[in-house]
């Protein structure tokens, strides 16, 4: 009996750990909905019955056990080559390891983006397309959703905290904005949503392509940040999360005005559509 | 022998010292702060800390506290509850406390203009947290009250600790400090400004009378529950809170707002 909760414990672990918390998901979705336009804001509105998109932030990890959306369970994380660069489709689907196979989130915003743009969906597709690029698009922020084929090992790399075994992976996932901030999604709105026009300019410049390959290349500096294995205690655990918070909330509003970006230019006539390529 | 004693008295005032109002507590502060700022004092305090909210840092004193060159901070979170007090039985000066160095950083702030860009950005850090530490019952160090432990739930913990976040977590866990901030910031603006009279010096007489009362509030079995003593400790956390948040404003309003 023992043996099997530790099993159904290890499993929930997995689980939970393959996703930004649903916290931060809501934080980034609550960023993207202050700055879209009233004429997206009132698209969405329609296609989700007068909801908005903080309230589907998650629903993608939701739905994933539900038939017709398992595939979803491949769209969280992306692989990425030596280079930086997305690893080809083919390669991602005929690679040994699955935590690579598995890595399908940009070519599944691809298809979320250029769906809506075909104008050709039904009102229900249409929804479901706007809640897949929220969610794909949050997930791209969180460095561990990188999957660096060239150092698959450093997804295993773990640490202790007093001497309890955790995930590295896992600690991004929540911990690395949650262990320093309790905030609820408009926290994350009056907390982060501060950059200036010019700032978010930069931020949303370039196709969705390029925005995944320089946050590669700055991702891959989070693996620098802990030795495998390392120990804490709560002093030195505390000044090793000031390390780590600052460029988890930065990645959380970089998100949360990409999301808006690609939404405005999917809904807003008068807003440029954010490329893929 | 000399050596165990050294590392239990670590031990003992590093426990002591590692804690404050948590961060939903130092948040919901800065939070009424930040809704009594004045438009010219929060636009000034936000140029100097990187277009942030002060709420951002308010517990950021709590997480710098071993980090050099922030590690001498780390005994001004607490104050002792007299002047006669700030002395040992010596008569050598005990390290500087939360009142003495918000005295200290509002004289330095005087006219912040003339100052570095750093030192007015991290004296706001300090405010921010220093004005919610003093009005934490706990921080008034009293001997009597600093090795007592109560139980909670089962738990035995420090009287210190279950202050800094166990009694304002026992009702309001989970609810964000923006929210609570909503929830406490409710008063007038003729009590707010009552409430914001008199110095620091009087703030921290007034706390010292309240510390008296909730460490005296606490069942002689020091079994704690929410009949015999968390309710109505509850309603001290939430004042304390929102009189701190209050004067804090006061405070960054008088430097900032001009």
């Amino acid at each position: 009996m023992k043996k099997f909760i530790t099993i159904i414990v290890a499993l929930l672990s997995i689980h939970s750990a393959s996703a930004w918390s649903k916290a931060i998901h809501a934080g980034i979705a609550a960023i993207a909905d202050a700055n879209l336009t009233e004429q997206t804001k009132e698209s969405i509105r329609q296609a989700f019955d007068g909801r908005n998109i903080v309230y589907y932030a998650h629903w993608m990890y939701d739905m994933a056990d539900t038939k017709g959306y398992e595939q979803t369970k491949n769209w969280r994380s992306v692989a990425i080559a030596k280079n930086n660069k997305p690893l080809k489709s083919k390669k991602v689907a005929s690679h040994s390891e699955d935590v690579v196979r598995r890595a399908q989130g940009l070519d599944a915003l691809a298809a979320a983006i250029r769906a809506i743009e075909s104008g050709t969906l039904t009102k229900e597709q249409l929804a479901d397309n706007i809640r897949y690029i929220v969610t794909i698009v949050g997930d791209l922020h969180c460095p561990t959703h990188y999957i660096f084929v060239d150092n698959l090992p450093q997804r295993k790399m773990h640490y202790f905290y007093n001497d309890k075994k955790q995930s590295y992976v896992g600690y991004w996932e929540n911990g690395s904005i949650a262990g320093t901030f309790p905030w609820k999604s408009n926290e994350y709105v009056h907390q982060l949503n501060r950059k200036s026009p010019e700032q978010i300019a930069q931020i949303t410049k370039g196709s969705v392509t390029s925005w995944v390959i320089s946050n590669a290349a700055a991702y891959r500096e989070i693996y620098t940040l802990l030795k495998d294995g390392q120990k804490f205690n709560q002093k030195s655990y505390r000044l090793w999360q000031n390390t780590i918070y600052p460029i988890s909330t930065e990645q959380a509003a970089v998100a949360g005005y990409r999301i808006a970006a690609i939404l405005n230019g999917l809904f807003d006539s008068n807003v440029a559509n954010v490329k893929i390529k | 022998m000399k050596k165990l004693f050294t590392l239990l008295l670590f031990a003992v005032l590093s426990s002591y010292c590692a804690m404050a109002w948590d961060n939903r507590g130092h948040s919901t502060i800065a939070y009424i702060a930040e809704r009594h700022l004045t438009p010219r004092a929060k636009a000034n305090i936000e140029s100097y800390i990187g277009g942030r909210s002060i709420v951002y840092y308010a517990a950021w004193m709590d997480y710098n506290r071993s980090t050099p060159p922030f590690d001498i901070t780390r005994d001004w979170h607490v104050d002792y509850w007299t002047d006669a007090h700030r002395t040992d039985e010596n008569g050598n000066p005990q390290p500087p406390c939360s009142v003495s160095q918000i005295k200290r950083i509002v004289s330095e702030m005087g006219d912040f203009r003339t100052l570095s860009d750093s030192l007015v950005n991290v004296n706001i850090k300090f405010l921010v947290h220093l004005v919610g530490d003093m009005h934490c019952p706990v921080h008034i160090d009293f001997p009597t009250s600093r090795p007592m432990k109560v139980t909670m739930d089962k738990k035995t913990v420090k009287v210190h600790a279950m202050w800094d976040a166990h009694v304002l977590n026992s009702k309001h866990n989970g609810t964000s400090p923006m929210q609570l901030a909503e929830e406490f910031d409710i008063f007038s603006d003729e009590q707010i400004a009552k409430i914001q009279l008199g110095t620091p010096d009087d703030w921290h007489i007034e706390n010292v009378a309240i510390s008296e009362k909730v460490i005296q509030m606490i069942p002689k079995s020091k079994k704690i529950t929410y009949d015999n003593y968390l309710n109505e400790a509850i309603k001290y956390a939430e004042d304390r809170i929102t009189v701190a948040g209050y004067r804090l404003a006061s405070i960054l309003n008088s430097i900032f707002d001009k």
